[in-house]
């Protein structure tokens, strides 16, 4: 019931906009942030009570291949773990952004809490679906058009070019997904997640191998990683920022949404199996580097902050597939943390444009001197951004790192540890030129607005308690994960590390030349990281 | 063993002030800049400021005090990161290596946050200055205090931060935040190093082995891993991850160019972090998992090496400086260097106990460099010193003492600690002990050589400064003195914890010897057949700083450098000092912009080939525009034509 007025309130919000006052901003400003923070409400009291899912219901039917009944399309609803806290943080991100948009939007507030409310809803919608790929291409689809209305109407001095380059760019991502897809469910004869997976293990591996193609290619798109992230940079620097602050935050968490619920539980097999896991991988840790390398040289503050999060989601695609529960645990994590920090840096840095009306890094400087309370919020969400122990992102780093590092490749670790370095750098060159330095002759000296202040306390705080405190991110993924996604290859995680311990176990023999067996044995019971074993070792310890 | 009084009381005193503080600071800060004036209440946050450091000061005492010597007190207040079989805690440990580091971090914190209240007087950032050093000594203590790696990583992060926040404190001037970007990045490089090295741990027995007493116990338990090649690699690999991590903290060679630069920050910081405290982290880190890097020699052969190569560097640096707080700075590096000596050979007691003669010896000597760039108003160029001896008799007094005991004087803190070091390096390594210790000695002359330079070019002579300064030159205030006279105390006495040469002074080594008792019975590197007596080692090296002292005194009074109208160093002082950071720029900053060049090229390559993908639709489009408007014949043609095959499709191919 909950989860059903989760994903009806922001179109409801949305509807309920039309009725209000085009001529008076402040109040219809007023009636907006009321539903903006509806749907906020609601998604955290199902955090509360642990989440919640709905039975399918029958929805329309496809035409198939040969059969004349057609794919069944069913609707239902997840709401657990990854799924739930997306949504939740989606809904978070509208408020606050929403929040931001009294200075943002110079006309039509009405028109834009219209848009911005049906994006949020169906980002909502998309993150809610997993079981039925149909019900989800709905969703992934359809949150492109109020983007792109977004940024045609308010966007910058190129959103025209903008827009087009956007909803072009990401429609035509997406067609592999859909023809793969289609292709897929004809197959199956039915469009639910677990017979496309049974339907696939039937196909030949070259037809696989296509279809993960057609799959990544369009969560590749929307995330965005390495080579198909063109449309981010323009689309994000375009777009007013409450709405980067939303395609950045919660937009691009559908695209590795996108990888963590359909292509691994799809193509688990061939991942294990065949280690094509290790292309993700690389591609996610180039994407990272890159991002990382980028965004040194970026003089505009949106372009830079829009190639850290290529950087930050390149790290989050490269630990999602070490497909492993530990590391996934963190990649929701580092996912809660990018969408806290990403945003407010991208609504600060907002603010600081509408004050040097610029959005070039060396044209700020000396907020902390002018400013001081949005240079102390600025200073300690970017800090976060830099991962430092306590806050947010470091225990998301440090799981997909430590996953890295027990990966096949134990040198992913490394090539993460330089994006991390990476990231330091930049950052603090953004904090170096918005806040420090010189006051400049007649800069602006006003002072953030109360709501903005406030609003960025429940950030600051979020930030720190997820840092300090991370269980109820880590906990409901051990809990539910198996609701869904991680059925299908769960089996395999067993199969695998038992055969990784006979071999380890034949290359221990060979190596070996003399000595204590007893000993031996014990380090070969711990090498291999099995839970059994290890907890037992732990408790061992602490008598 | 349990106590009465929970030991997360240690850290969050410091916490509750740097929260206190910085709220303070943020509704100061906001008042001043409507109103252009600041409100008095100057001497109320001086209290609360010192306030808290000296309750937890006062809580380390009360642990201490009624702990026997191999006592032990833990603690867990909670999970931190707990998923599947992996599991970290907030966990703190108290034993004797802790007691020793809290006692004197937080003794000597809150001796250096009551000079602040009159060195940083007047500053308009003077609440947050202060939130500052609250913050970091909170993080100093989680580092000390935690039971596990992860939890010391969060603190070794967290001085970091806090470092680099105290050296950009004066953010007005980009030059700073400059030092302050180049130590967080450089140190970073260092923590990538311990997150590889606590992974490395976690592959060879799970999470477990990250908490101190649990891997010890492992190592403990038998040399069996040894036989396995893998585990054994893992370990090895680890110890060298970790100890590249300490070279970033604690300025060693290759990740030590962040140091000098770090005297950009005000002088109670670099006292604070830059000398007594922060920079020990390393040799504390080490010294904590003694277990780990005593059965991993081969990287304590490259410590010690790296050791002897950072001490000898920095002290030939030192002897090139114009600033009084970068010489100061290079003698710490070097300083650091004799520390990474001692754990090199094994003697990690040692080690501590130069860190701890050291901690109150340079304090001292920054709390006096401090007072007489305060005196000469913002000056720290030593070639427009001179003659201050007179001037400025109390903070020559203190500055005295803290020389006389860091070159190594008899009697003195640090020459009970750096002799014992000079002695077990010789008694390390077979043959090669005696080069080592022969360049370690060389150091120690060099030590004397700069610093005795440094003394008679600030306190002798003649002043060389312009006219109008020299006639404001004023002592410190009193809450100045104060810390700086009990520091020098310290720089006097401390050595007398251990003193090898007094039977029966040792009770610093007999604290310690539960924690690196097994650590020192097995160390594989101590030689049979070379050995040091203690009075023969001291006589060696008392007579090096004698020669020194001698030599610089003639030869700088003589020969006094002039001030050459640019702060800038010149020839081989600039290769010399320099020669790090250039290795630093070819290796990592030019390949990284390079790198990032090529990038955004192929940016924008990628960025034209879609646009001019996305050009070929509208040309086309042009094409049949051109076909279609104009001929109505043909333009229905094809429309009835393209219904027919569509409905073709629908109903025959799909059904």
């Amino acid at each position: 019931m909950l989860i059903s007025l989760l994903l009806i309130s922001p179109f409801v919000g949305a509807i309920s906009m039309l009725a209000s006052s085009s001529r008076d901003a402040k109040s219809t400003f007023r009636i907006g942030l009321f539903f903006s923070a509806l749907p906020l409400v609601l998604a955290t009291a199902l955090l509360f009570i642990g989440g919640s899912s709905t039975e399918p219901v029958h929805w329309f039917n496809l035409p198939g291949i040969g059969d004349s009944a057609g794919i069944e399309v069913s609707f239902s609803l997840f709401g657990y773990g990854l799924s739930l806290w997306m949504a939740w943080l989606t809904s978070l991100l509208t408020f606050l952004a929403f929040a931001y948009a009294s200075s943002a939007v110079s006309f039509g507030i009405r028109e834009f809490a219209v848009a911005f409310f049906a994006l949020e809803g169906t980002i909502i919608g998309s993150f809610l679906s997993a079981e039925n790929i149909v019900q989800f291409l709905f969703f992934f689809e359809a949150m492109i058009l109020p983007a792109a209305v977004l940024i045609s109407i308010h966007g910058g001095v190129k959103r025209k070019f903008a827009t087009e380059f956007f909803a072009i760019y990401t429609l035509v991502g997406s067609i592999p997904l859909l023809f793969g897809a289609w292709y897929l469910a004809s197959i199956a004869g039915s469009s639910n997640i677990s017979d496309l997976a049974l339907a696939l293990s039937a196909l030949p591996k070259s037809t696989q191998i296509a279809l993960l193609v057609a799959f990544s290619i369009a969560f590749a798109t929307k995330t965005p990683l390495f080579p198909l992230h063109s449309w981010q940079g323009i689309s994000y620097s375009e777009a007013p920022y409450p709405l980067t602050a939303i395609l950045s935050g919660a937009m691009a968490k559908v695209g590795v949404f996108g990888f963590a619920f359909w292509v691994i539980p799809i193509f688990s097999h061939g991942l294990y199996e065949d280690e094509w896991n290790l292309y993700f991988i690389a591609i996610g840790l180039f994407s990272m580097i890159y991002g990382g390398l980028l965004a040194l040289r970026q003089r505009n503050v949106k372009k830079l902050l829009a190639f850290s999060s290529l950087s930050h989601l390149g790290l989050a695609v490269a630990g999602l597939f070490c497909l492993n529960d530990e590391v996934n645990a963190g990649v929701a994590v580092l996912l809660v943390g990018h969408g806290l920090t990403a945003g407010g840096l991208f609504l600060l840095s907002g603010i600081a444009q509408k004050w040097t009306g610029s959005v070039d890094i060396k044209s700020f400087g000396a907020f902390a001197t002018t400013n001081p309370v949005y240079a102390t919020i600025f200073g300690i969400i970017g800090i976060a951004a830099v991962a430092v122990p306590g806050t947010v992102g470091f225990v998301g780093e440090f799981l997909i790192l430590k996953g890295l590092f027990n990966s096949a490749l134990p040198f992913f670790a490394l090539i993460g540890g330089v994006g991390i370095i990476l990231s330091a750098a930049y950052t603090l060159r953004l904090i170096k030129n918005t806040l420090f330095g010189e006051v400049a002759e007649g800069v602006c000296r006003s002072p953030l607005s109360t709501l903005e202040g406030v609003a960025a306390i429940p950030v600051i705080l979020l930030i720190f308690y997820f840092g300090l405190h991370p269980a109820p991110i880590l906990n409901s993924l051990s809990e539910n994960r198996t609701g869904c996604t991680t059925c299908e290859y769960s089996d395999l995680i067993d199969e695998d590390s038992e055969m990784d311990i006979e071999e380890f176990l034949h290359l221990l023999d060979s190596l070996q030349n003399s000595g204590n067996d007893s000993t031996g044995a014990f380090a070969t019971d711990t090498l291999n990281s099995s839970p059994p074993a290890q907890t037992e070792q732990q408790e061992d310890y602490y008598e | 063993m349990t106590s009465q009084i929970p030991l997360w009381l240690i850290p969050i005193f410091p916490l509750l002030g740097a929260v206190a503080l910085g709220v303070i600071a943020l509704t100061r800060t906001s008042f001043a800049r409507t109103n252009q004036k600041l409100p008095p209440y100057e001497g109320y946050i001086g209290a609360l400021a010192v306030l808290f450091p000296l309750l937890s000061f006062g809580t380390v005492c009360a642990f201490a005090v009624g702990m026997p010597s191999d006592g032990v007190y833990r603690e867990t207040i909670g999970s931190w990161i707990s998923v599947g079989a992996f599991s970290v805690s907030f966990g703190f440990l108290f034993d004797s290596l802790t007691k020793i580091m809290l006692l004197f971090v937080t003794g000597i914190s809150t001796l250096i946050v009551l000079y602040s209240l009159g060195y940083m007087k007047g500053d308009i950032g003077y609440a947050r200055f202060l939130s500052y050093l609250n913050l970091f000594l909170f993080c100093m203590i989680v580092l000390v205090l935690s039971d596990s790696l992860p939890l010391t990583f969060f603190g070794w992060e967290g001085v970091g931060l806090c470092s680099y926040l105290l050296i950009g404190f004066w953010n007005k001037d980009r030059l700073n935040c400059k030092a302050a970007d180049k130590a967080f990045l450089v140190n970073r490089v260092g923590d990538v190093g311990f997150l590889l090295g606590m992974f490395a741990i976690t592959a060879v027995g799970g999470t477990a082995l990250l908490n101190y007493e649990n891997l010890n116990e492992y190592l403990k338990g038998g040399f069996g891993f040894m036989q396995d090649p893998l585990s054994a690699l893992f370990l090895s690999s680890a110890a060298l991850f970790l100890f590249f991590a300490c070279t970033g903290k604690s300025a060693q060679i290759p990740l030590l160019t962040w140091l000098p630069d770090a005297m950009a920050g005000p002088t109670p910081v670099s006292a604070l972090i830059h000398a007594a405290t922060m920079v020990t982290a390393g040799v504390y880190l080490m010294a904590r998992l003694s277990t780990l890097f005593i059965v991993s020699p081969e990287v304590l052969v490259i410590v010690l090496l790296i050791a002897l190569g950072t001490a000898l560097w920095a002290a030939i640096a030192g002897l090139v400086q114009h600033d009084i707080k970068k010489v100061l700075a290079y003698s710490t590096v070097s300083q650091l260097g004799f520390m990474f000596m001692a754990v090199g050979v094994g003697a990690f007691d040692v080690a501590i106990f130069h860190v701890f003669t050291h901690a109150f010896t340079k304090a001292a000597l920054f709390l006096g460099a401090g007072s007489v760039i305060h005196a000469l108003g913002g000056n720290q160029d030593i070639r427009k010193m001179g003659g201050l001896a007179f001037k400025l008799p109390s903070t020559f007094l203190v500055m005295f003492i803290a020389y006389a005991s860091l070159i190594g004087l008899p009697g003195l803190a640090c020459f009970w600690s750096k002799d014992l070091i000079l002695e077990r390096v010789y008694g390390s390594f077979g043959n090669f002990g005696q080069f080592f210790y022969a360049v370690a000695l060389l150091t120690a002359l060099l030590t004397a050589v700069y610093m005795t330079r440094l003394m008679v070019l600030v306190f002798f002579g003649k002043f060389r400064g312009e006219h109008h300064t020299a006639e404001h030159i004023h002592e410190s205030p009193a809450v100045m003195q104060i810390p700086m006279w009990i520091l020098a105390t310290g720089a006097v006495f401390a050595g007398y914890a251990w003193a090898s040469l007094i039977p029966g002074l040792n009770a610093f080594q007999a604290t310690l010897s539960p924690i690196f008792g097994f650590a020192e019975s097995i160390n594989p590197l101590l030689s049979e057949h070379h050995h040091l007596s203690a009075l023969a080692a001291c006589i060696a090296g008392c007579s090096v700083a004698v020669i020194g002292l001698v030599f610089a005194a003639v030869y700088f009074t003589k020969k006094i450098p002039r001030y050459s109208g640019t702060n800038e160093l010149l020839g081989f002082a600039k290769i010399w000092t320099f020669a790090f950071d250039a290795l630093h720029y070819a290796v990592a900053v030019i390949p990284t912009k390079i790198a990032s060049f090529i990038l955004v090229q192929i940016n924008k390559f990628l960025n034209l080939s879609v646009n001019i993908f996305a050009a070929i639709p509208p040309i086309c489009a042009d094409g049949l525009r051109a076909m279609q408007v104009s001929k109505l014949r043909v333009q229905l043609t094809l429309s009835i034509l393209c219904s027919v095959i569509v409905i073709y499709w629908l109903v025959f191919l799909i059904g």
